[in-house]
């Protein structure tokens, strides 16, 4: 399944991806599990600095966390629907619970992904989200 | 008659307390079996996350935790409820246990903090802050890596710390000025002598005998420095040259104007060289590739350095070379020879190390590029006697963050890649290449050649040496919950378990690249993937995450009290949250095969007869779904509900077995009978002659008297494998010493074809199995009715050694039948 897809005036370009954790070694091993599988990936461990950063760029897919420091997840999700209907948000969190889960589904994210998962679960369920949006 | 009824009230009353109490015992039980199973659940997946699979958090980690404290904490108050509190100081091992992951959670150094010393055979990565990269890459590399390298141990940074304190409180560092310093002095703390001298005591009991010794200073972290000075010292000036090193730890940490630096010692074996050198990795801008880079020099001529290029994949290829010239009188490596003789008289061409020695240098140094998750340098000796590499040094190379995958093209490296197989659970991610080697149980680990890859049929605990050996491991059958995947990961050995027609698609010779992350193998060595292991997304010691789950592991995992029949098994040996599951599992065990002596006067108000097609008066507790509800006073074989009881009655009523005739009984029998003892039945319970089972749905205690022996039959068969077990005991007889005991010896011989790890005395057999299928445990259960019919009485048949092979036939020939018998009613 490719990375890429094909933007508006017609051209290719690869599927930009956000990923936001307070926890550096989740950005640390997410960043490269991506790139290798040919995304364009930028990582913030700190919610200010995605926050600002989603105010100035449409990324396709927004993969965040809930609890944090500051900003939280569910802040993000709502902001980037708000401002990026289009752009799909893949909530991860290592405290789970049902609420959390239907209150980030009821706000629009595609996903819910709870920690610890596997490397192979969350790059599926990317390329799922790719492959609905390019027959969509 | 008031007084009749008023006793018969009473005992009612106590019987139905007693009862209940029985039931109680059994809840506890079962609810240690239950949070046993969760614990264990718990730890395999800590233990799993650090095979690089999964994506984790320190929320993870401090909620594995928490919930881990939460169960342990019941299943020590459970086994105290159920044992009237024998095993209250479960609580204080437990509390310590969990003071120290939670201190290491909170970010502290363990319990191993405050220690002077340390020994090689306790270190591992998580501990490098305490001692230092130079003392945890030698224990790694002979503890972990088999990888030779010298014993020693570590004054570590806590040593360290005590001896700049106390030489500035004594006023030794002149004006403070700790490179003023001066040996003579300085003074080593009595503390810090005593535990070098005890490690020293210890060092010698290992390696058999006094040994000279090698003292080595380690400063900074990661900054490329590392050992500072080596200096052979002979074991009675240890004390004087760890003073001495001490101080050079001072004048280094002056010099670096780092007061709270990592400083460490290393004291270790010497090692008699005559080459050393080191191993690194390098850019070779001519040929466009990374090769490894590798240096020799004499020991005593440093300056006369050679130089080797090497690729950096297996098998590790010579791609250039160095040589210095030699003087015509120099020797040359073992089977070499100078090449032709240069101008000024020199030879040319008698290189120091010959190809294999090349080779196992790399290899020692591509086993620590796996640990690691970068080529580290790595410095090496050539013994003098065995001229094999031995590891003096290893210093990390920081891995890599990740910013590598951004020019990694996956998709083109993979383009001209063919896919062999796909499949299976990866069981530590990795990426290797190398040679195909099938491997069975039966072979010798000495034989498989490093660098190879593993393929076999099933992931057997067996085959854990071979892993030191291994570039890869590929079963057929496995998961990644067992003890081989346990190992796998330990030593960060890429691994699929499960991936079936492995042995069949790929034959040993072929050599393939597996990358155990994507699940898949592809034909002959693919440089391009390999170059993207820099690219990786593991988690390799370097980070703090995995350090701190591996520190946490140390206190959670490791299984040392194995068994419960060693003065060892005990509470206080408990220093493991595994030690103590095991250890609450094995004595709940104990407690319930003493259920029958709890409940006094059960068998006679809540006992009920089972109504048997053999003469046998057998009486029925059930402690819950053991007995069909619809059941009368007397229950009919056909409403046992328990598992372990009907398998068990299947095998005691056989027509096959059961002896129905009795034994010949001589005079000499009946007198000798008479005058033995019945010491070895020890305690019968009140309701003596009765035979009792009780029973739920999933257990089985039994208690039986048939003729003059005695056996007890306790088992548990759940879903869990892990859980199940059978335990049993059988003793006495009416015949002399002589016949009895070779029932015992038939019995024995029966129990262990069975798998049952079985101990005789005199005539008493205990036997126990445990973690098998259900299935499994049903089949021996309908054996060990069948051997109960059949050995009823025997003892006094058995006038001849022989007897015993002969009758042990003779059950398994009744045996086939009964289940051929079994199979055809089935079919």
């Amino acid at each position: 399944m490719s990375a890429t897809i094909q933007s508006d005036n017609g051209e290719t370009r690869k599927t930009q991806i956000l990923i936001l954790d307070d926890e550096p070694i989740v950005c640390k091993r997410l960043r490269p599990a991506f790139q290798k599988a040919g995304y364009e990936v930028e990582t913030f461990t700190d919610s200010a600095s995605a926050m600002a950063r989603i105010e100035q760029k449409r990324f396709d897919i927004v993969i965040t966390d809930l609890k944090m420091q500051g900003t939280d997840g569910m802040r993000l999700l709502t902001r980037t629907k708000e401002i990026w209907p289009d752009s799909n948000v893949i909530v991860i969190t290592g405290f789970a619970t049902s609420e959390t889960a239907k209150e980030s589904f009821h706000k629009g994210a595609f996903d819910f992904i709870a920690k610890p998962f596997k490397l192979s679960d969350i790059l599926d369920t990317v390329r799922r989200l790719v492959s609905a949006n390019s027959k969509g | 008659m008031r007084l009749g009824l008023l006793r018969f009230k009473r005992k009612r009353s106590a019987s139905a307390q007693d009862l209940e109490l029985v039931r109680s015992i059994f809840a506890k039980f079962r609810r240690i079996q239950k949070l046993n199973t969760r614990a264990l659940e718990l730890m395999a997946e800590m233990e799993q996350a650090l095979g690089g699979e999964y994506i984790f958090d320190r929320a993870f980690l401090e909620s594995s935790v928490r919930e881990l404290n939460t169960l342990i904490h019941q299943v020590a108050y459970s086994l105290n409820a159920m044992s009237r509190n024998r095993y209250i100081d479960l609580f204080d091992c437990y509390q310590n246990i969990r003071s120290v992951l939670e201190d290491i959670l909170a970010g502290g150094a363990g319990p191993f903090a405050s220690h002077l010393t340390l020994p090689y055979t306790i270190l591992g990565w998580e501990l490098e802050p305490l001692v230092g990269a130079l003392n945890v890459g030698l224990a790694e590399a002979r503890l972990r890596l088999d990888l030779p390298a010298p014993d020693g141990f570590a004054i570590t940074v806590a040593g360290c710390r005590l001896f700049l304190q106390e030489n500035e409180r004594a006023g030794t560092l002149s004006g403070g000025e700790r490179n003023d310093l001066s040996p003579p002095e300085a003074v080593l703390p009595a503390a810090l002598q005593a535990a070098i001298t005890g490690e020293l005591e210890s060092l010698f009991a290992r390696r058999g005998g006094p040994t000279a010794l090698t003292v080595r200073v380690y400063t900074g972290r990661g900054h490329g420095e590392s050992a500072v000075g080596i200096n052979e010292v002979h074991p009675d000036d240890l004390l004087s040259a760890c003073k001495d090193a001490l101080c050079e730890c001072a004048r280094q940490l002056a010099d670096r104007q780092r007061m709270d630096g990592c400083v460490a010692v290393a004291v270790h074996e010497a090692v008699a060289a005559d080459l050393v050198g080191s191993i690194a990795d390098t850019y070779s801008a001519e040929l466009s590739a990374r090769l490894l880079r590798v240096t020799a020099a004499p020991a005593d001529a440093p300056q006369r350095t050679e130089e080797y290029l090497l690729r950096n994949i297996y098998p590790f290829d010579l791609v250039h070379s160095e040589v210095v010239p030699k003087a015509c009188d120099a020797p040359v490596f073992p089977g070499g020879s100078p090449l032709l003789k240069a101008t000024n008289g020199l030879y040319r061409g008698s290189a120091l190390l010959e190809p294999d020695f090349l080779k196992s240098i790399a290899e020692c140094a591509a086993v620590f590029e796996r640990m690691l998750g970068c080529m580290p340098e790595l410095h090496w000796a050539r013994s003098k006697e065995e001229h094999q590499p031995v590891v003096l040094d290893i210093r990390p190379i920081t891995a890599s963050d990740g910013t590598a995958a951004a020019g990694c093209k996956m998709e083109e490296a993979l383009a001209a890649a063919e896919v062999m197989l796909q499949g299976g659970q990866a069981v530590q991610t990795g990426i290797a290449a190398g040679c195909v080697v099938h491997v069975t149980d039966h072979d010798d680990p000495e034989s498989f050649p490093h660098g190879a890859i593993i393929f076999t049929r099933v992931a057997s605990p067996t085959l854990s040496p071979f892993l030191r050996r291994a570039a890869a491991i590929v079963t057929e059958l496995g998961t990644s919950i067992g003890h081989l995947a346990t190992i796998a990961r330990e030593l960060r050995v890429p691994g699929i378990f499960g991936m079936a027609n492995a042995l069949e698609r790929i034959p040993t010779g072929m050599e393939v690249t597996v990358d155990a992350g994507e699940r898949t193998i592809y034909r002959g060595i693919v440089g391009s993937l390999l170059a993207c292991r820099e690219c990786s997304t593991d988690l390799y010691p370097t980070d703090p995450e995995y350090a701190i789950l591996r520190h946490l592991l140390r206190w959670i995992m490791p299984l040392r009290l194995i068994d419960p029949e060693s003065s060892e098994f005990s509470v206080h040996n408990c220093r493991t949250y595994h030690d103590l599951l095991h250890f609450a599992h094995e004595r709940s065990i104990e407690e319930l095969l003493h259920i029958q002596d709890r409940g006094r006067d059960l068998a006679h108000l809540h006992a009920r007869k089972i109504d048997l097609p053999i003469p046998l008066d057998l009486f029925v507790i059930d402690l819950g779904d053991g007995i069909a509800a619809q059941s009368g006073t007397t229950i009919s074989p056909d409403e046992v509900r328990s598992v372990p009881f009907a398998a068990f009655l299947r095998g005691l009523a056989s027509d096959e077995m059961w002896q129905r005739s009795p034994g010949s009984i001589s005079m000499r029998d009946i007198f000798t009978g008479l005058d033995r003892t019945f010491a070895a039945m020890t305690n019968p319970p009140e309701y003596a002659g009765r035979n009792h089972a009780i029973v739920a749905e999933n257990y089985m205690n039994l208690g039986l008297r048939l003729g003059y022996h005695f056996s007890v039959l306790d088992t548990y068969l759940g879903n869990s494998v892990n859980q199940n077990y059978i335990y049993f005991r059988f003793v006495g007889g009416f015949a002399d010493e002589k016949r009895r005991r070779r029932r015992a010896e038939l019995i024995r011989s029966i129990l262990a074809d069975l798998r049952f790890k079985v101990t005789v005395k005199g005539d008493l057999v205990v036997g126990k199995i445990k973690i098998a299928e259900q299935q499994e445990m049903i089949t021996i259960l309908v054996r060990l009715g069948e051997l109960t019919g059949f050995t009823r009485q025997l003892d006094i048949a058995m006038a001849s050694e022989a007897q015993v092979a002969e009758l042990e036939a003779v059950f398994r020939d009744k045996a086939t039948r009964d289940n051929s018998g079994e199979d055809g009613h089935d079919g």
